[in-house]
């Protein structure tokens, strides 16, 4: 799973905004913005959104976009979450 | 005990042992200077401390009474005496706060230079006309000077926020640029020039209802000089 991380204040303006952790004030872009929008949600679903609303991504793009995200402390990324969900 | 009022709060200073003189301190602080013998907080004067820091200590203190109730920009503030419409020029700490309130603070009444107070439901201002940190001449070291001193005129009884204006100074900038900011790029702006933003409730949505209500226009400019008029034509105009 993907969760929000400590967040003050998230504000959408368009399909841009500004996210507030206790550290700094950050403005993310469409796609930082959906998933922000998203969570909490499996890497699936939140990839599944993201094709729909912009296309299929370079390989790599999603899962670098997460760790950004996640080093700034906006999500947090639980142990499993870059796993293909299991077909039993 | 002596203490200063601003902000919506007062401290005590106690100045036993540092080698300030009491006179002094309420010449320079005549604006904010108050008589309260059981303030919530005091702000100790270190053994040989200058005024500036001790002034820095001041501000910290009443910066820290207000936390999660007022939104508490790094401003410059002046306002209109009759109508008490106030323009609060945000900049970081250093680029020319205090040289434009010496300005404008001779034709319309000084609130701050420093930190602007804000009661967010209401965008009433809480003045805090500290002495004013200025360097006598450029290149000398900065001292604190009172209001009175400098001709600044006092702020009038009721104030309000009226424009917002985000300043940059640089020296390679020829001509003053005035450029109305969209939603985004304000709040990215005013953000990280608060003090404890993540205290307020919603404090994003709050700022973005300030712009909605007021716009917010960034000022680059290199000489302050260039930029009075236009900044005094902010409250003048209806």
């Amino acid at each position: 799973m993907i969760r929000p991380g400590e967040i003050v204040d998230f504000y959408v303006h368009g399909d841009e905004s500004l996210v507030l952790t206790g550290r700094q004030c950050l403005r993310l872009a469409p796609i930082a913005t959906l998933i922000m929008q998203l969570i909490p949600c499996s890497r699936a679903e939140l990839e599944a959104a993201l094709v729909e609303q912009f296309g299929e991504p370079p390989a790599g793009e999603l899962d670098s976009q997460l760790e950004a995200l996640a080093e700034h402390g906006l999500l947090t990324l639980d142990a499993d979450w870059g796993q293909a969900p299991s077909h039993s | 005990m002596l203490a200063v009022h601003g902000l919506d709060a007062t401290v005590g200073v106690d100045l036993e042992g540092s080698g300030l003189e009491r006179d002094e301190f309420v010449r320079l602080w005549g604006r904010c200077h108050v008589e309260d013998d059981q303030p919530a907080s005091v702000v100790e004067a270190k053994p040989g401390e200058s005024m500036e820091l001790l002034t820095q200590s001041i501000t910290r203190g009443l910066v820290t009474a207000n936390i999660g109730r007022l939104l508490m920009l790094h401003a410059g503030c002046v306002a209109d005496p009759k109508s008490g419409r106030a323009l609060a020029y945000v900049a970081p700490g250093g680029t020319g706060k205090s040289t434009l309130t010496r300005q404008l603070g001779r034709r319309f009444g000084y609130v701050t230079d420093e930190t602007v107070g804000i009661e967010p439901d209401t965008l009433r201002i809480h003045p805090y006309p500290k002495p004013v940190t200025l360097a006598a001449s450029p290149g000398e070291e900065k001292i604190e000077n009172s209001p009175d001193d400098l001709g600044l005129l006092p702020a009038p009884e009721s104030v309000h926020l009226h424009r917002l204006v985000v300043l940059r100074r640089s020296a390679t900038v020829t001509e003053p640029t005035f450029t109305d900011l969209d939603l985004l790029d304000a709040v990215g702006m005013l953000a990280p020039e608060t003090s404890s933003l993540a205290q307020l409730a919603k404090p994003l949505h709050l700022l973005a209802q300030i712009h909605e209500r007021l716009g917010c226009t960034l000022v680059e400019y290199s000489e302050s000089a260039d930029v009075v008029e236009w900044c005094l034509a902010q409250l003048e105009a209806p």
